[in-house]
């Protein structure tokens, strides 16, 4: 189930939590079992490659982001990298934070 | 932790560095959300910059040698008021003409007068806003999340230009 939610969390991501309506036409899924899906249902090993390969698509469509990267891995100075590499961490940080489980806080 | 603090962390550690609060104080003081509170407290308590005494937080003062630089360590300042200035841009620009907070820059060319004028107009400004910090009871009555933030400061152009190129 994990899988499941990291994957729909990612298409959620990808795709700026887009409404039920729209990533039933996007996946060709129907609405209801979208709406079960995202309630936890368990999904079927074809819907879960079509989240998957949507996911993928988007990706190649960001993936400008991979090749700026390695661009400024080659011309920027070091500290002009560490700059870059600081925002991105305290970025992943925040978002972290946000998705993080708060079961460990209910237990302390 | 080796990133410094984020902004709403540093929030938590004012809220609870007036007084020890629950989440549900904290929450109600710094204006976030119960849920991300939680969240960040239990990073907070993980890095043991925070404990928990009969469901309040407080800071941990007894082992502050361990947290305490790390979190004032000077990139990290820097990178936590990059986040205040990215925040306020960002709200400047999205938010509606009617709600902008007003962030003024002007670039403009000042004599040794309109120098002497400037320097005197900061000055009074310091003065005013170190004197509202001497207010004690502002401080546990109002709320943190009612605080306000306040930018000032100038630069030549030609070094500020110079400078951008460092980043490069």
């Amino acid at each position: 189930m994990n899988e499941q939610k990291e994957i729909l969390e990612q298409y959620m991501a990808v795709n700026n939590n887009p409404t039920l309506r729209w990533v039933a036409k996007d996946t060709s899924i129907q609405l209801s079992r979208v709406f079960r899906i995202m309630n936890e249902s368990p999904m079927k090993l074809d819907e879960y490659l079509v989240f998957r390969k949507k996911i993928m698509e988007k990706m190649k469509l960001n993936q400008y982001f991979s090749v700026l990267a390695m661009e400024c891995e080659n011309k920027l100075s070091l500290s002009s990298i560490e700059t870059l590499a600081q925002f991105m961490k305290r970025a992943l940080k925040q978002k972290r934070i946000k998705n993080s489980n708060i079961k460990y806080i209910k237990s302390a | 932790m080796n990133e410094g603090l984020l902004l709403v962390e540093r929030m938590i550690l004012e809220s609870i560095g007036k007084k020890e609060k629950s989440i549900a104080e904290i929450s109600l003081d710094s204006g976030l959300r119960t849920n991300l509170v939680c969240s960040l407290i239990g990073h907070l308590v993980m890095d043991n910059i925070i404990n928990l005494k009969k469901g309040k937080y407080y800071l941990n003062f007894k082992e502050k040698e361990k947290w305490l630089p790390l979190i004032n360590d000077k990139v990290n300042i820097k990178n936590e008021v990059k986040e205040l200035f990215i925040s306020l841009i960002n709200s400047h620009f999205e938010l509606s003409e009617k709600k902008k907070y007003g962030l003024k820059i002007k670039k403009i060319w000042l004599n040794r007068f309109d120098e002497k004028i400037l320097e005197a107009h900061f000055n009074n400004l310091n003065e005013f806003i170190e004197n509202l910090e001497k207010y004690p009871n502002r401080k546990e009555e109002e709320k943190l999340k009612e605080k306000r933030v306040i930018f000032w400061g100038q630069s030549f152009y030609g070094d500020l230009a110079e400078e951008s190129l460092k980043a490069s």
